[in-house]
C-alpha cells in the first residue's frame, strides 16, 4: 500500500489492519505526524502539534489492542479537534491572543469521549478567532488543500483542512452557522452539524450559546457515523444536553433508500455562482436514480433567516466576550472587535424577534416535514473564497445563507461532496433532517456517496510539493 | 430605525449598553448598523405575535410542544 493509500483509508478499514496487525497504531501515527511536518507549512491548519503525547496514546492503543482490549473503531486511530475544544493539560487558543497561553485543566467532554474510545489526539487544528468568521493575524489563515490560494473555509478551517489532505481521520468542529459544513464543502469532505443537544458542549468556548453545535469533520459518511456515535449522548455538564436515547447510527447506513422523499430546497437554488446548481442539480438527479421521490419545498418565512442569525449571534457573542471587550479590545482581531462591538448596539426587542422567529421557523419546517423525509441543496453558494467574508456584512451572511436555517431551527445537516466547480474546487450538497434524525440524514447522505463515489477523489498535493509546484 | 444611523446614534446607543466607544468606532460601525437594522426589518414584516420567543433552545422538545399545541395542520 503507498502512503497516499494509508492516509485516504477509511476509520473500518484502518481498524481492521490494526486487528490484523498489517499496521500498528505507532506506526500510523508516526506516518501522520510525518505528513503533518511536511504539508502543514503549505496549509498552517495546525496550531499545536501533539507529537509526544499522540505517539504515547497511540503505543497505549497498540498494547491495549495486543492483550485483546478492544475499544471499538476509533482505537488507536490519528484525530484533532478544532482549537476551540478544551484538553487537560495543552493549550487551547481559539485562535485569539487573549487565550494564547491558556492551559485547561479540564478536557471538552466531546474530546475526553473521544480519547476514552482510544483515538489518538495528534493536534489542536487552526480556525477563525473565537469561531467568529475572522482571521487572527497571529495566527494566519488555512488554506484549502485543493488550492492553497484559496480558504479552506471556517471556522473550522483546519479540522476540514486536515482532514481533507489526509493529516488524520477525523476532527472536531463547531457549527454556529455553518462553520462545519462550509469549510467542508470547500475541502470536499463530509461536515456533520447534529441536532442541538445531540452532542455535549462542555468544555468548548461559546460563540451563540443558542446556536452552537459540536460535530465532526470526516472523509466519509460512515466515519461521520463512527465519530457521531462516540461522541453523542446526554452530559450532565451541559444543561442543553438532550436525554433522547442515540440510534446505532452505523447500522442504519446500508437501510434501504427507496422509499425516502427527498425535499429541494428550491429557495436555496438562487443566486448561486456559475457552475455551482448544475453540480447539485446533478446530484439530486443521483438520489433520484437511487430509487428516491423528489419533490419542490418552500419554507414561507426562510426569508428572515440571515436576518435572524445575526440578530441572535451578535449580542450573545458579545455578552460572552464583554469583559475582555472592555479590557484589552486590541487583543482581538480588527474585524473581530466589530462584530462583538456591533453585538452591544442591537436592541433587545430585535433580539427577542429572532428568538420568536425561530420558533415561526421550526414550525413550518415540521410542516413541510409532513411531505418529506429529507431537505437538500448546496451548503455554499460558491467554491472556496480567497478569503472567508466577515460574518455581519452582506458577504458573510449570503455564504451561511443555506446553512443557517439549520441552526436556528438545531435540525442536523451534512455537507457532502457532490463534484467540482468551474475553478476545479468542491461543492458541497447539504442534506437535513427533523431533530434527532440523524441516521435519516446520515443514510440519505451515504447512499448518495456511494453512488457518486466523490469520496475517492484527493488533493493534488504531492509529497514534498504542492499542486503548484511549491516545495513543502 | 428610519433614515441613516449617525456615529452619535453609535455613541449613544453603546452607552447605554455601558461600552464608551470612541468616535472613530463609532464611525466605522454606524455604516454597519444601519445595514443591519435594514436587515431585521425583514423580521418585523412577519406577524410573529403567536409565536413564543426561543430562550434555551430544545428542538426536539419544541416540536413536541408544536404538535401538543395543534400548531401544525394536519
Amino acid at each position: 500500500m503507498s502512503a497516499q493509500e494509508l492516509f485516504y483509508l477509511d476509520i473500518p478499514s484502518l481498524a481492521e489492519h490494526y486487528r490484523k496487525r498489517s499496521m500498528s497504531p505507532v506506526e500510523v501515527t508516526q506516518a501522520v505526524l510525518d505528513r503533518i511536518r511536511r504539508l502543514d507549512p503549505l496549509l498552517n491548519a495546525f496550531i499545536t502539534v501533539l507529537e509526544e503525547p499522540a505517539l504515547a496514546q497511540a503505543r497505549q492503543a497498540e498494547q491495549e489492542l495486543r492483550r485483546g482490549n478492544d475499544r471499538g473503531l476509533l482505537q488507536g486511530v490519528p484525530v484533532s479537534v478544532k482549537d476551540i475544544f478544551d484538553t487537560a493539560g495543552v493549550r487551547t487558543t481559539a485562535a485569539s491572543r487573549i487565550w494564547r497561553d491558556r492551559v485547561p485543566n479540564k478536557s471538552a467532554t466531546a474530546v475526553r469521549r473521544l480519547l476514552d474510545a482510544g483515538a489518538v489526539l495528534i493536534g489542536k487544528c487552526n480556525l477563525l478567532e473565537f469561531a467568529y468568521g475572522i482571521v487572527h493575524p497571529d495566527y494566519g489563515q488555512c488554506n484549502n488543500p485543493w488550492n492553497p490560494s484559496r480558504t479552506s473555509g471556517g471556522s473550522s478551517s483546519g479540522s476540514a483542512a486536515s482532514v481533507a489532505a489526509g493529516m488524520g481521520w477525523a476532527s472536531l468542529g463547531t457549527d454556529t452557522g455553518g462553520s462545519i459544513r462550509l469549510p467542508a464543502s470547500y475541502c470536499g469532505i463530509v461536515g456533520l452539524k447534529p441536532t442541538y443537544g445531540r452532542v455535549s458542549r462542555y468544555g468548548v468556548a461559546p460563540l451563540s450559546w443558542s446556536l452552537d453545535h459540536v460535530g465532526s469533520l470526516t472523509r466519509t459518511v460512515e466515519d461521520a457515523a463512527i465519530v457521531l456515535q462516540t461522541i453523542a449522548g446526554h452530559d450532565p455538564l451541559d444543561f442543553t444536553s438532550s436525554r433522547i436515547p442515540v440510534s446505532d447510527y452505523r447500522a442504519r447506513l446500508r437501510e434501504e433508500v427507496h422509499k425516502i422523499t427527498v425535499g429541494v430546497m428550491e429557495q436555496h437554488m438562487d443566486a448561486l455562482r456559475p457552475g455551482v446548481a448544475e453540480v447539485v442539480g446533478e446530484a439530486i438527479r443521483e438520489l433520484e436514480r437511487a430509487g428516491m421521490k423528489i419533490r419542490p419545498v418552500h419554507i414561507n418565512s426562510l426569508q428572515g433567516a440571515d436576518a435572524a442569525l445575526l440578530l441572535v449571534i451578535l449580542p450573545e457573542a458579545t455578552v460572552v466576550h464583554q469583559e475582555w471587550l472592555r479590557k484589552c479590545p486590541e487583543d482581538y482581531a480588527e474585524m473581530t472587535r466589530q462584530q462583538l462591538e456591533m453585538g452591544a448596539l442591537i436592541p433587545s426587542v430585535d433580539y427577542l424577534r429572532a428568538q420568536q422567529y425561530r420558533r415561526r421557523l421550526l414550525k413550518e419546517f415540521v410542516e413541510v416535514f409532513r411531505e418529506v423525509d429529507v431537505v437538500v441543496g448546496p451548503t455554499a453558494p460558491w467554491e472556496a473564497p480567497k478569503e472567508d467574508p466577515v460574518v455581519a456584512a452582506g458577504e458573510g451572511s449570503e455564504e451561511a445563507h443555506r446553512t443557517c436555517p439549520f441552526n436556528l431551527t438545531g435540525m442536523p445537516a451534512v455537507s457532502v461532496p457532490c463534484g467540482f466547480g468551474k475553478d476545479g474546487l468542491p461543492i458541497g450538497l447539504q442534506i437535513a433532517g427533523l431533530p434527532m434524525a440523524e441516521a435519516m440524514v446520515l443514510r440519505v447522505a451515504y447512499a448518495y456517496e456511494q453512488r457518486a463515489g466523490w469520496f475517492r477523489q484527493r488533493p493534488p498535493l504531492q509529497e514534498g510539493r504542492s499542486s503548484s509546484g511549491q516545495a513543502l | 430605525m428610519v433614515g441613516s444611523v449617525s456615529s452619535d446614534q453609535v455613541a449613544a446607543l453603546a452607552r447605554v449598553a455601558r461600552f464608551n466607544l470612541g468616535g472613530e468606532r463609532c464611525s466605522l460601525l454606524a455604516p454597519q448598523l444601519e445595514w443591519l437594522l435594514s436587515e431585521a426589518a425583514k423580521i418585523e414584516s412577519l406577524d410573529l405575535s403567536a409565536d413564543e420567543p426561543v430562550n434555551v433552545f430544545r428542538p426536539g422538545e419544541t416540536i413536541t410542544e408544536i404538535e401538543a399545541e395543534g400548531e401544525v395542520a394536519h
